[in-house]
Parts: C-alpha cells; structure tokens; sequence
C-alpha cells in the first residue's frame, strides 16, 4: 500500500531523536500558552518564527504545528477549571466544563476533553494522510481562475465566521486587501503605496503586523478589561472515565471529529467554526438538550473532538494549495518560504519528508499531548496562578525582540507598533481582526491570479464563472454570503457565535 | 437626528477616508485594461469599495437601536505602543539590556496593579533572561550593549 509506505516514511522522519524533541518542545509550548488566557499560538508561532531560522525546515514546522495543535489542548483546561477559554476555540468547553468542575467532576471533564481530542487527531491525521495527496493532484491541474475562486472562497468564509456586523467583515477583508497591496507591483515594478518609505517597498511584513494586530493589541485589550477568574481549587480526582462514561462520549467524539475534519478543510474554517458547530449539533440531537449548560459531558466531548480535528485538518488546503485558511496557516507558509519551501501541489512531491514528516509528527504529538495533559494536569493548573500583570511584559519583550529578529530591521518595530494601535482601533469599533489579516495575507496571490486568469482570457471576466472548477467554488462563496445575510440564519450565527 | 451606533460611525468614517486616499493615490498608477491590468486597477476598485461601505456604515450609525460603544483606553494603548516604539528606537544606539528595561517599565505603566518596586525587579529579570537566551544561548544577531557605548 502507497500510504502505508509513505506513513512509514514519515514516522522514520518524526521518531529522529531531534524530530521528537522538536515535536515535544511545540507541544510543551502549545499546551502552555494554551493554558494562558491572554496568549494565543498566532502570537507564539509568530515571536518564534526567528528562531527557527537556523532550524531545519521540518524540524521547524514540526514544532510550530504542536504549538497549534498543543493550544486546542490546553485551552480547554482553562476553559474548564477557570471558565475563561485559553483559546478562543475552547469558548464552548467552558459552558459545560466548568459547569461540571463545580458539581466535582473536573477531572472527568479533563479527561473527556483529552481523550475526545486525542481520537480526533489520530483520525484527523489520517484524513490528511488519506485525501491530501488525492488533493493535491487534482490541484496541480488548478488554473489561475481557480486559485482565484478559492481564496475568494476562504475570505468570504471568513465573514461568515466573524461576529458581528457582516458589513463590518466585507469591510475588513477590503482593508485587508488594500493593505496587501503596499509594495512593489510584481507586474509592473511601480511602488503603491510606499509614501517614500525604501523599508515598505517589499510590502508589509506579515509577521510584524500579526504581531501588532494579535500581539499588542491583545495586550491593550487584556489590560483594559481586568478579567474576573472564578477558579476552580478543589481537587483532581478520578481523571479516568468509567467504561460507561465512555461509552457514552464515543458518539460526540466521532460526530466532533466529523464535522471538525470536514469544516476544518474550508478555507476561513479551522478551530474555532468547528468547536461551535458541533456544540450545536450535540444539543440539537440530545434527548435532553436543557442539561446543555449546566455540565452537559457531550457539550465538552463533541467540540473539543472538533477543534482539534479541525485544527490538523486546516493543514490541508495549506500544504496542497499553498492556501492558507487562517492566521495560524498565514504564519505557517511565512516559516515556509523563509526556509525556501514553496508551499503548494509540489511539496508532497518534491519533500515527501517534509510532508509526511509533518503528518507523522501531528499523531505522536498528539500521543505527547494525552500523557501531558492528563497526568500532569496539576503542573498546568499551577501556572494559572501566574497573573497578568507579570506575563504582559514578558510578551511584550519576546514580540519586540521576534520581530526585530526577523530581518534586524527597526523598520518591523515601528509596522508592528502601527498595526498594533489598528488593531486596537479595530477591536474598539467592533470590528473582527482576523478577516483583516487574512485578507492582507491573501492580497498580493489574489491580484495576481485575477490578472493572470484575464490575460489568458483576453479580458474575458467570465472565465471566472465558465470553468467547472472556479465556477463551482464562486457559486459555493455566493451560496455562503446569501445564506448569512438571511436574517433567519443569521440569528442562528450570532446565536452560536455569542459567549 | 442622533447617533445611534457610535462605534458603525467612527468605523465607517474611517474606512470612507481611507477608501478615498487609496482612490485619489491610485491616480498615479496607470488603470490597464481588463486584457492587461495596471497597478492601478486593484487599489482603485477596492478604495471604491470600501468607501461605498464607509459611507453605508456612517449613514446607518443613525438609524436603529442604540448600541453602546467601548470607550477606547488612551492611556493604555499609549503605555504598550510607546514602550515598543521606544525599544525600537533605542534598540540600535543603546542596546538590548536599555531597551528593554524602558519597554518594561513604560509598559507597566499601563497596568494600575504593578507597583515601581515590581516593575523595576520585573523589567531587569526579563532583560538579563533576554541577553542570555536570545543572545548567548540561542545567537540572535542582537547588540546588548549598544554601539552608544562601545563607540562605534
């Protein structure tokens, strides 16, 4: 069997003892700002991006995807023991989690969550194992149009999962866009947008402006909102599930899982959607869907399956497309390109080690994870008593030094610093950052896959809609933002989306 | 008439500018044509765009139910964006250790709950554990003490 071979070969590439270490390291990492409240991976992938440099380029994805992977984890023990998500997709493990905390059943809440996302990941791998290449090959034969429908695709989705105003989104993803375009017109060779800065002739970097954006911002916002923590200090006890226990969480972590590995494919999908999706599935299903929110161990079950598969699976459409489908995949092809990778079709091809490296090392990470996460439960749960007030300025010092690393430039300071107050700004008019960076990101493929699909169309804009592949992928955007202006549904959405 | 959605408004105010600076700048790059776009036809047709939504956010800040705005933190914003402005700017004269202690403790001066006592301690912890992690252990191409004292 091809796969079988191919698996085989990764897990030869993820056991290397520095492999493993790597992988251990990011799963450290992620499990520990996971925990956190206040620290996201967007940030963390985005602080450690220079020290990768010297790393070798699976090595440094290895470690980077356990700090996304590692966040879903801990994130959910936040969620369940402090009520507060460490992650913003572990929103949903606190309505019941810590429901369940309360009535004495923490530890069971833990472990469900460990164990629900344990399953999912390894399913999760094999669903990239599995479909990626197939993928991948269908993507080879993708023309400039279609590339340009997909993203097209990516962003509109991403309005659908903003809160809030969608005028807002549409207005941020244009924002977005715009501001991809400062630089140097590949085309052209004309500087827009530059004011006679040399430093802005490259373009905005993406990692100095994550970092304002998701980095100081954050903090701005944290310190500006004093969080009200209702711990939970009583003891851990019977971490281990009963059998019928478990039989009774098998359901919602193999429904979780489905709809994670399914949404976390879209572009614009991933964690977050995925964690909420499913929480709403549980409850429709449920004989009795008024224990939701009161310790409902589906409501925990179900979404935590879900944000962990559909954290692996947003890997997909960045290794085969070169797409990324969110802030955390943004990042993941900057480490890419900085380690001469060009992410797309090609990878599986040319660096099957790499790629199925990668893969490998999400599933033994995800093993790492289950042994951290569960016995050692208690060491994460003594750095919530870390406060705020210390943790803000260590984050403080790792952006500024991370981002004038990236390119010894003070140029990166004085980007981060202005899109920090943006970002700011954005969050203060209710406006949702991410559609923003992720179109930003976007920005420089789509315009030239637009200007690339004309030129072989001779001007002709319906190309976008006559071939099979664009046209399927345009009328699902169009579908998409149809149905989220519906006021029915669109009730539905702020319904789930709302704390 | 009165403003109904304070934060609908500012937003939409500021996209509307932005949208027209971005059309009037794309003046100077040639339009193309559909056959062959220009550098210009991008920014000209997204500035459009997100003026025409500005404008529909400023004009809808006036009708509906009143929604509240949060009142923006000046002085926080001030303390965590001037302290890494100023690691920026000192980074290169003054050195790594200078940097971040200004950093720090400008950023302290945000939070209400640090006392000078703590944000002094807090401030030298982190800059000695930077100095030894990203330069000694981990060789990032940082100047701990700048080229202000070692006179070059």
């Amino acid at each position: 069997m091809d796969l079988f071979t191919n698996l085989q070969t990764g897990l030869g590439v993820a056991a290397s003892p520095s492999n493993l270490l790597y992988c251990f390291i990011g799963c450290v990492l992620g499990t520990f700002i996971g925990v956190l409240p206040g620290l996201g991976p967007s940030a963390t992938i985005a602080m450690l991006l220079p020290i990768t440099f010297s790393m070798d380029p699976t090595a440094s994805l290895i470690m980077l995807a356990g700090i996304y992977y590692g966040a879903q984890y801990g994130g959910s023990t936040t969620a369940i023991l402090v009520n507060l998500p460490g992650e913003a997709s572990s929103v949903v493990t606190a309505l019941d989690g810590h429901q369940m905390a309360r009535k004495g059943q923490a530890g069971l809440a833990l472990s469900t969550a460990a164990i629900g996302s344990f399953i999912a990941g390894t399913i999760a791998t094999m669903v990239i194992a599995l479909f990626a290449p197939t993928l991948a090959s269908i993507a080879l034969k993708f023309g400039a149009a279609d590339y340009f429908s997909v993203m097209i695709l990516g962003l509109l989705a991403s309005i659908v999962l903003a809160q809030g105003s969608l005028l807002k989104a549409l207005a941020m993803i244009v924002l977005g866009l715009l501001a991809g375009l400062v630089g140097t017109d590949i085309n052209s060779g004309v500087n827009r947008f530059t004011f006679d800065l040399l430093e802005l002739s490259d373009g905005i970097d993406i990692v100095a402006a994550a970092m304002g954006v998701f980095g100081l911002a954050e903090i701005i916002d944290n310190l500006s909102n004093p969080e009200k923590r209702s711990t939970y200090t009583g003891a851990i006890t019977n971490l281990l599930p009963t059998r019928s226990q478990l039989v009774r969480i098998i359901g919602p972590v193999l429904r979780g899982t489905g709809i994670g590995a399914a949404l976390g494919v879209l572009p614009g999908g991933g964690a977050l959607l995925s964690s909420f999706a499913s929480y709403a599935v549980e409850k429709r299903i449920s004989k009795e869907p008024e224990r939701f929110g009161t310790g409902a161990i589906e409501g925990i079950a179900g979404p935590e399956s879900a944000n962990n598969a559909g954290s692996q699976t947003s890997f997909i459409p960045m290794l085969t497309l070169g797409i990324p489908s969110n802030v955390v995949m943004a990042l993941m092809v900057g480490a890419m390109i900085i380690h001469g990778v060009q992410p797309g079709p090609a990878v599986i091809r040319e660096q099957p080690n790499l790629f199925w490296g990668l893969i490998a090392s999400m599933w033994l990470g995800n093993l790492m994870l289950l042994v951290l996460n569960l016995p050692l439960v208690g060491v994460w749960v003594r750095l919530l008593s870390i406060p705020y007030k210390l943790l803000f300025p260590a984050v403080m010092v790792f952006t500024a030094i991370g981002v004038f690393s990236l390119n010894n430039s003070n140029f990166d300071i004085y980007v981060m610093v202005f899109f920090g107050l943006l970002g700011y700004f954005l969050r203060v008019v209710d406006c949702e950052p991410a559609p923003f960076f992720l179109a930003l990101v976007l920005s420089p493929m789509i315009e030239q896959y637009f200007s690339r699909a004309l030129m072989m169309s001779r001007g002709d804009l319906m190309t976008f809609v006559e071939r099979p592949i664009s046209g399927t992928l345009l009328a699902s955007a169009a579908i998409l933002l149809v149905l989220a202006a519906l006021p029915s549904v669109r009730r539905k959405r702020d319904e789930a989306l709302k704390e | 008439m009165a403003l109904r959605k304070a934060s609908d408004f500012f937003s939409g105010i500021c996209f509307f500018l932005t949208g027209v600076g971005a059309v009037l700048l794309s003046k100077d790059y040639p339009f193309g044509t559909l056959r062959s776009l220009g550098p210009g036809f991008f920014p000209l047709v997204l500035g459009s765009l997100l003026a025409v939504i500005g404008t529909i956010l400023t004009i809808r800040s006036f009708y509906g139910e009143i929604v509240s705005m949060a009142i923006p933190r000046i002085r926080v914003a001030a303390m965590i964006l001037g302290g890494s402005l100023l690691f920026g700017l000192l980074i290169r004269p003054a050195g790594l250790v200078v940097s971040i202690v200004v950093m720090v403790l400008a950023g302290a001066a945000a939070s209400k709950e640090l006392s000078v006592a703590t944000a002094i301690l807090t401030a030298l912890i982190l800059a000695a554990g930077s100095a030894v992690i990203f330069v000694y252990a981990l060789g990032l191409p940082l100047p701990i003490v700048g080229a202000l004292y070692s006179g070059r």
